[in-house]
């Protein structure tokens, strides 16, 4: 499980901070950032397995439009949804754009580890992708 | 055709309101289920291309039955509703595979939207399974299928040889195409337009053999009250295949070589030779070489007929091969015994990849043909091939409990393979020897006796609905 990488968006700077730490704390490899576009960037520099992403972040990049970009980098990561105030018919979109699951927030920590010990397995069983 | 929309819901009204404004919108057929069990029956009498499953119903819930439905084909198209969403149910669902989701009440325009989206989706996966199919199909040659260098090779060899009028001598196990592999010579030679004559040595007593071949005329024996042409005769500008003929009597061996020689035949009972002009396209399954040595086969005979030789490989030396066969094999049965086109399982796969064929291709075959007579559901699964899911992987059952002594043990496996094969063919085909013999590549005479040899009985299977 140490060798996966995560990258936590969210735009609330205290909560990316306080999950990144306490992913470390369970000597998992996690970076956090505050913006789609951030995200982007990070994605495009380096190869994680698991995205957290925050759906709803306003004043920048409309979250499902961040899914997609996602999925077209680097498709083989999974992606988490986490939101607060996310309606069906978005939870629906973002599952048939390729999304591994959905957590609503305020999340529960040991919720959020059982999701990503999910997607690690799912990604064991397919194979680690290697550095383009 | 019209694309075929099956609609489950537990109420009635529903339903009815469903079939009667879907129908006209979506240009489709509409089939309904008051519940998830008759969903399925449906659906394993119908082929449906779209589903729209109501969640929350009495017994069987939409999930469950998503689950199920996914299982028997992970490419069926689902679509969810229910009035009772929540994000949690609508993740779960699309997690297992709907491909869409769907909170009620429903605006009609948006409901056909979406559903106009997921039977696109349908239709489109279907149409990539047919490409699919027809790319394979580009990998066979003549009716012989396979992509591995193995078989590329041999179907370069038949082209080669084809267009040569020289004798060819084809070798090979049982089951590995050598009929096919003749009529291919063939049918690319200079010679297609002139008759395919086979003859299948070993199912002709000799006595007969002879006349069979070289005809006779009246008088030349008790029986022979008119004269009769021989198939060398018959297959005058063509080719005459005699397959297996490692079996012939070294007396008919000596009259084919003077066949060879002289390309001329002698009825039997006349006075006058005959010449022909036939090109000879022999088989066999055995090794000549070593009935050279005991002295059953006439050496000359053989470098007369291995002029231009084709050995085919056995199916477990090009083991890639046998999704591509397993597939051509499953459309050709299907056309043939009019069905609609299935699919196999991925355990039927797995197990084929595993299984050592020992009667090659045929033995293949004849599984396929059980799986697309006997499979309620499709994709076939392991239990419609009369394969037991514990042990078909390794081959176990047929050995579990045979004596420790060598011979005693093999005729006790042989016993039961024959008693399981030739019961399941017998069933497949109520009993009809005629049929069951096409069916599994045998002559008539050639499975009664086997079926007297093991004691089986056609007419227990005659009442027997298949």
């Amino acid at each position: 499980m140490e060798s996966f990488r995560i990258l936590v968006v969210d735009d609330e700077l205290d909560f990316t901070e306080t999950i990144v730490n306490r992913l470390k704390k369970r000597h998992l490899l996690a970076e956090g950032v505050g913006s789609g576009e951030a995200a982007l960037e990070a994605l495009r520099e380096a190869v994680f397995d698991v995205v957290l992403l925050d759906i709803k972040m306003p004043g920048g990049m409309d979250g499902i439009d961040v899914l997609r970009e996602i999925k077209r980098l680097q498709p083989e990561a999974e992606v988490i949804l986490l939101t607060g105030h996310a309606s069906i018919e978005t939870s629906i979109e973002g599952m048939k754009l390729g999304a591994f699951d959905y957590l609503l927030k305020p999340i529960r920590f040991d919720e959020l580890l059982d999701k990503l010990s999910a997607a690690f397995k799912k990604k064991a069983s397919l194979g680690r992708p290697s550095l383009p | 055709m019209q694309p075929t929309l099956l609609v489950v819901d537990d109420e009635p009204d529903m339903l009815q309101l469903l079939r009667r404004s879907l129908a006209p919108d979506l240009h489709c057929h509409v089939e309904t289920a008051i519940s998830g069990a008759k969903a399925l029956e449906v659906l394993a009498a119908t082929h449906v291309d779209l589903i729209l499953a109501d969640i929350r119903m009495p017994d069987m819930d939409g999930l469950e039955l998503l689950e199920l439905i996914k299982r028997q084909d992970p490419d069926q198209t689902v679509v969810m509703m229910t009035a009772y969403g929540s994000i949690e149910a609508a993740v779960a669902a699309m997690k297992q595979g709907a491909c869409d989701f769907i909170t009620k009440p429903f605006d009609h325009e948006t409901l056909v939207v979406r559903l106009e989206k997921a039977l696109e989706r349908s239709l489109l996966l279907k149409e990539n399974r047919r490409l699919q199919q027809e790319c394979r199909q580009m990998d066979s040659f003549q009716d012989l299928v396979g992509g591995s260098d193995s078989m590329k090779q041999v179907f370069e060899t038949i082209r080669t040889v084809a267009q040569t009028d020289l004798t060819v001598l084809i070798t090979g196990e049982s089951g590995t195409g050598k009929d096919l592999t003749a009529r291919a010579v063939h049918s690319l030679s200079p010679r297609a337009k002139g008759p395919f004559v086979a003859v299948n040595c070993p199912t002709v007593p000799e006595h007969i053999l002879e006349s069979e071949l070289f005809g006779y005329h009246k008088g030349a024996f008790t029986h022979a009250v008119h004269n009769k042409t021989g198939l060398f005769q018959e297959a005058q500008g063509g080719s005459i295949f005699l397959d297996e003929i490692g079996d012939v009597s070294p007396a008919i061996q000596t009259k084919l070589l003077r066949v060879l020689q002289e390309k001329e035949i002698k009825p039997l009972g006349s006075t006058r030779t005959i010449t022909v002009d036939v090109r000879i396209i022999a088989s066999t399954n055995q090794n000549l070489a070593e009935k050279i040595k005991r002295g059953e086969f006439r050496e000359d005979f053989y470098y007369r007929l291995n002029v231009l030789p084709i050995r085919l490989p056995a199916l477990r030396e090009h083991p890639d091969d046998i999704p591509l066969i397993a597939d051509h094999l499953l459309a050709k049965h299907c056309r043939k015994l009019n069905k609609s086109l299935r699919r196999l399982a991925p355990e039927v796969l797995a197990h084929f990849q595993s299984r050592p064929w020992a009667g090659n291709v045929r033995e293949m075959e004849n599984l396929i043909c059980q799986g697309i007579l006997f499979a309620q559901n499709d994709p076939i699964g392991l239990a419609d091939l009369g394969l037991d899911p514990q042990t078909a992987t390794t081959g176990q059952a047929v050995l579990d409990g045979l004596p420790q002594e060598y011979r005693a043990a093999k005729q006790q496996a042989l016993r039961r393979f024959n008693e399981v094969f030739l019961g399941d063919l017998l069933k497949a085909h109520r009993g009809n020897v005629t049929q069951a013999a096409k069916a599994c590549g045998l002559e008539r005479q050639a499975l009664q006796q086997v079926l007297r040899r093991y004691g089986i009985g056609a007419d227990a299977f005659r009442n027997e609905q298949g």
